[in-house]
């Protein structure tokens, strides 16, 4: 073997501490090295042409770059070697700046140890072979989970590049949390108006695939191919037939929750616009009795023997886009919630002030439907709260919502008394402080900085004790409805989600980003993409902007047709495997399979950990690029 | 467990939840408050302290985990009106309003 070593001495990164020279001179002992140099910055210009042109002069078969971690410039210098015709996987990088120069100060010690280092490094790259990408394909159509306006963002944005896309959603209608709010803030564009036509421009546009009352059951595969089963939940309706003519809600005689029928339309303007029977409180589906509103469809769309419907569809990306909800109550007694009709969450007020709410937009008390003459906001009720009952971050948006809930309110009645109690008002974001201010100084909505430390129905009304901290002093009152800015935590579903993704997840159960800093809208996993709230608290349009991002992202991995592999994946060697299996069991990436009294890898799947080779018994497995031969090389190096 | 007032963030949950904070002269969050700042002597000096209930109300609506009442409790001891015979009987077990009562009782 014809090896060239090259020492980088980054500037005084490493020359202060190691003596480069030395060891430049030190490493031509080897009888197989046969040129070795030293070089202000390897990695500039001027440095790569020195390797390239060693490699051709020299007739190189091995390269043994000295210099920073292989994380910085791997990739740079094995560019540099296959343009110079050398193998890029016959280049190997001792680290002599991160693991050497930066962590010792004696000079003497740390050139030893360079040399060591360097010494390990040229025992593996005796023992390497050369080593080919590979190239899978990739399936030109999206996933997206989750119809809230994050994933109907997302959806939009990567048909209008023109691949296909499949969107699914869990409950009837796509819209999500965002279609439930009355007004936006800070410009309080009225949130239905600005949603709906993005929810029918999904629904019309042809690369647009909707799977509303589904969920995704299982993925399988990796980046660029994945196969995903979907389940399409029983309907109960022949979304064919039906018209969305809504004779069949007039006739089901049902009353459930916010007076929804069995068989419903989440909202007005609902996309599709088709019904879903509830089975739960359905009372054909209970009692085997009623079935009016079959009688009523005059369609004969309604379809009492549907059952659940199974597909499965290609991939070349996901995104996740699965939202979140308001945290449950259940521990937070003090307020009363469950007790009292007029304490409210924030969502439920929501719902209230909504002309397309249960009340119509009249903004009434839910005990007894009269005006409340005072209206008492609680912020924080369960967020930056580090013990086990709340969540330790701040949810972001309610500070912001709590002031349009309190403008909204004052709108509809000026003589309302409107009282926001609050820990610290946040309000970061473009016109955000404006908007708040306007709620104190033009509407006179009175901001009590200090906590309630108690709730209690009293004759009808709500006795509230708090405390103001500017007074530091008790402020107890009588008040007709309180609202609680309850935190928000991710959505129910998208822990399973993440499972079937294989995308890791926070100590809050959400979506972990690859890198908070330069890769927001990714997932560790390739090929899983994130946006909107089950990524973290955000408002509307840093959902929007990530949903984008993600789009982008995915559309920029759809264009490629293939994708190209690491060849440093593990491989069987089949005369020494026995068919145990053990490193399928280890896999985490389901790479590994049992076929026939060997073992065989997935390439495209394997991510090159090496949990096999160190699992398999007879070292039948070896990592390409880190055989078990090349790592007892180096450390035999290392020691000897 | 530790009783890192650094945790508090002046919410005054801990006040607004307390029974008897009308009736002190110093409430629960500025007893956390000022021993933050490094002046537990004012707490104490605060009446407040023979007000405490020790219901532990406080500690159990803080979101932080902070322990006003055992900031009370300190100060108590601190003050020295501890009745050592009582003192030596405490345990984990015994319930807070015990000793606090014997030491109410003791300073008459």
């Amino acid at each position: 073997m014809r090896i060239g070593v090259f020492v980088c001495h980054c500037g005084n990164n490493i020359k202060a501490t190691v003596d480069a020279a030395y060891i430049t001179e030190r490493l031509r002992d080897d009888s197989s090295v046969v040129c070795s140099a030293e070089f202000p910055y390897l990695c500039a210009e001027g440095g790569q042409k020195l390797i390239t042109e060693a490699i051709a002069e020299h007739n190189l078969t091995g390269v043994v770059i000295c210099a920073c971690s292989p994380r910085m410039h791997e990739t740079t210098f094995r560019k540099a070697a296959a343009k110079a015709g050398l193998n890029p996987y016959r280049l190997e990088i001792a680290n002599i700046r991160e693991q050497c120069a930066w962590v010792h100060k004696n000079k003497e010690e740390a050139t030893e140890k360079a040399l060591s280092l360097a010494k390990a490094a040229i025992a593996k790259i005796k023992l390497s072979q050369p080593l080919f990408p590979g190239e899978s394909r990739v399936t030109k159509r999206a996933l997206v989970i989750g119809g809230g306006i994050a994933g109907i963002q997302a959806a939009l944005d990567i048909a209008e590049a023109g691949f296909p896309v499949d969107l699914v959603e869990k409950s009837p209608s796509i819209g999500g949390k965002m279609a439930q709010l009355d007004k936006t803030f800070p410009t309080l564009d009225c949130s239905a108006c600005i949603l709906t036509p993005k929810m029918v421009d999904v629904a019309s546009h042809e690369k647009i695939n909707l799977h509303t009352y589904s969920e995704v059951e299982k993925v399988e595969g990796f980046v660029g191919s994945f196969t995903v089963t979907i389940r399409k939940k029983a309907r109960s309706v022949d979304m064919t037939k039906c018209t969305g003519c809504g004779d069949c809600l007039a006739a089901c005689p049902v009353k459930g929750k916010e007076n929804r029928k069995a068989i419903y339309i989440p909202y007005a303007q609902a996309v599709p616009n088709v019904p879903a029977i509830d089975r739960e409180s359905c009372l054909y589906f209970k009692n085997g009795k009623c079935k009016r509103c079959e009688k009523a469809c005059q369609p004969k769309a309604i379809d009492f023997t549907q059952e659940d419907e199974r597909i499965t569809e290609g991939y070349g990306a996901i995104i996740a886009a699965t939202g979140f909800e308001a945290i449950r109550l259940d521990a937070f007694g003090e307020y009363g919630y469950h007790a009292n009709k007029d304490v409210i969450t924030s969502l439920e007020f929501e719902r209230i002030i909504n002309a397309s709410g249960p009340t119509g937009g009249k903004l009434v008390r839910p005990s007894d439907g009269s005006v409340p003459a005072r209206i008492s906001f609680i912020q924080c009720v369960g967020s930056r709260d580090a013990t086990a009952r709340g969540k330790p971050y701040c949810s972001k948006v309610c500070c912001m919502y709590t002031a349009k809930h309190a403008i909204s309110a004052k709108e509809k009645h000026p003589e309302i008394d409107v009282e926001v109690f609050y820990i610290d008002v946040r309000t970061p974001g473009k016109n955000f402080e404006e908007f708040y201010r306007r709620a104190v100084e033009v509407y006179g909505v009175r901001y009590i900085k200090g906590q309630v430390g108690k709730v209690i129905g009293e004759n009808g009304s709500l006795r509230i004790q708090a405390m103001d901290m500017l007074e530091n002093g008790r402020y107890d009152a009588v008040t007709d409805l309180v609202v609680l800015a309850a935190a928000i935590e991710p959505s129910d579903s998208a822990k399973k989600v993440a499972q079937m993704l294989s995308s890791p997840i926070d100590a809050n159960g959400f979506l972990s980003e690859a890198h908070p800093k330069l890769r927001p809208v990714e997932s560790a996993t390739a090929g899983i993409f994130l946006c909107g709230m089950c990524n973290g608290p955000k408002d509307i349009p840093e959902t929007v902007a990530q949903a984008s991002a993600a789009a982008c992202k995915v559309i920029g991995l759809l264009v490629k047709d293939q994708l190209t592999t690491n060849p440093c994946t593990a491989k069987t060697d089949e005369n020494n495997c026995s068919g145990c299996g053990l490193c399928a069991e280890v896999c985490p990436y389901g790479a590994v399979g049992v076929i026939s009294h060997s073992t065989a890898v997935n390439a495209a799947l394997c991510q090159g950990c090496g949990g096999c080779t160190v699992a398999c018994p007879s070292g039948a497995m070896n990592l390409q690029g880190f055989s078990r031969a090349q790592i007892i090389a180096e450390v035999d190096a290392l020691c000897g | 467990m530790m009783n890192n007032e650094n945790r508090c963030m002046l919410c005054g949950r801990c006040s607004a939840a307390c029974p008897m904070a009308a009736r002190m002269d110093l409430p629960p969050h500025m007893w956390v408050y000022r021993t933050q700042r490094g002046d537990p002597s004012s707490v104490r000096k605060a009446d407040a302290i023979w007000k405490c209930l020790s219901c532990l109300c406080c500690e159990a609506r803080c979101p932080r985990g902070v322990k006003p009442a055992h900031v009370a409790e300190e100060a108590r001891a601190g003050q020295g009106y501890i009745l050592e015979d009582v003192m030596k009987r405490v345990d984990e077990n015994m319930p807070q309003q015990l000793p606090v009562a014997a030491l109410r009782k003791a300073r008459g």
